[in-house]
């Protein structure tokens, strides 16, 4: 089996989900999570972060501002490839802030905006790291 | 293998890509209003469309042929599906065509125009001018994937 968690980027709340999920994540500390806010590795394309125990492969994917739609394309092709559900479940990610951040990932790397996104990202991510468990945990227990 | 075009609503250029490739429509001549407005899904979708992977038919080389409407996402689409399409063993199976860089000013208007904004007329008539203008660019796009096809089967 394979899970996706899609948010707006594949590096900021997705990427944060992915870990609580494989338990990577210790006290909420989002500066140890490897690759967060790196939007070098946001490339559109899925983004391994790891494997659970029972063999589940976790994967991170940006899909912008319509994460609705990506995830309807993403069943509808797993559909068509003829794989069931169980085979991939696509979990959509979303915060408050993704409007903010999303402004912030526009500032080129020259201007601070690297340094800015990672600050703004840790902070306002932060306070919604409580939310991303409770996803989480609904997500295993289905 | 299973092929899809993809454009801002699935309701034009990849419809009438999907068209072409399926031999609905002939590359021979420009279609005609009838002829275009009898293609399933030509300028028919609604706002809950974005996103469904559309079946259009199946090609003479047995290839699936399916239509998407992925709003201004360009390019990046194609890589979220052949990306998804990859870690799932079976990147080898698909090609997705991106048919926005095909469409021109009166397709965009139009299709703004019929769908977005409900204004069939003028909406249509504007449409099927600028169909008719990009044709020919849709034909070139169209024979490029059947080869690109042909040769993923081989």
């Amino acid at each position: 089996m394979k899970i996706i968690f899609l948010g707006h980027t594949s590096v900021h709340a997705a990427l944060i989900a992915a870990n609580i999920y494989l338990g990577k994540i210790s006290d909420g500390k989002l500066c140890m999570i490897e690759g967060f806010t790196d939007m070098s590795k946001d490339v559109f394309q899925p983004l391994y972060i790891g494997t659970d125990a029972k063999g589940t492969e976790v994967y991170t994917l940006g899909g912008g501002k319509d994460l609705w739609m990506v995830k309807k394309s993403i069943e509808d092709l797993r559909d068509i490839l003829g794989f069931k559900p169980d085979d991939l479940i696509i979990e959509t990610i979303s915060s408050r802030w993704d409007w903010i951040l999303a402004m912030l990932i526009k500032i080129p790397p020259f201007m601070g905006g690297s340094h800015l996104n990672y600050l703004a990202s840790k902070i306002l991510l932060g306070t919604q790291v409580n939310e991303l468990n409770q996803s989480v945990a609904k997500l295993k227990s289905a | 293998m299973k092929v899809i075009y993809h454009c801002y609503g699935g309701a034009h250029s990849s419809v009438i890509a999907a068209a072409l490739h399926l031999k609905i429509i002939g590359k021979e001549r420009l279609p005609t209003i009838n002829e275009m407005m009898a293609i399933p899904y030509y300028d028919k979708t609604v706002n809950g469309d974005f996103g469904s992977i559309r079946f259009m038919g199946i090609d003479d080389s047995g290839n699936e042929v399916y239509v998407l409407g992925k709003k201004s996402m360009g390019d990046k689409y194609t890589k979220i599906l052949m990306g998804v399409a990859e870690i799932m063993g079976a990147g080898d199976q698909i090609i997705a065509i991106d048919c926005l860089n095909r469409v021109n000013l009166s397709m965009k208007m139009g299709g703004f125009l019929s769908r977005r904004i409900g204004l069939v007329f003028p909406g249509r008539p504007v449409l099927f001018r600028g169909t008719r203008k990009a044709f020919m660019t849709l034909v070139n796009l169209v024979e490029t994937v059947r080869l690109k096809s042909i040769n993923k089967c081989r």
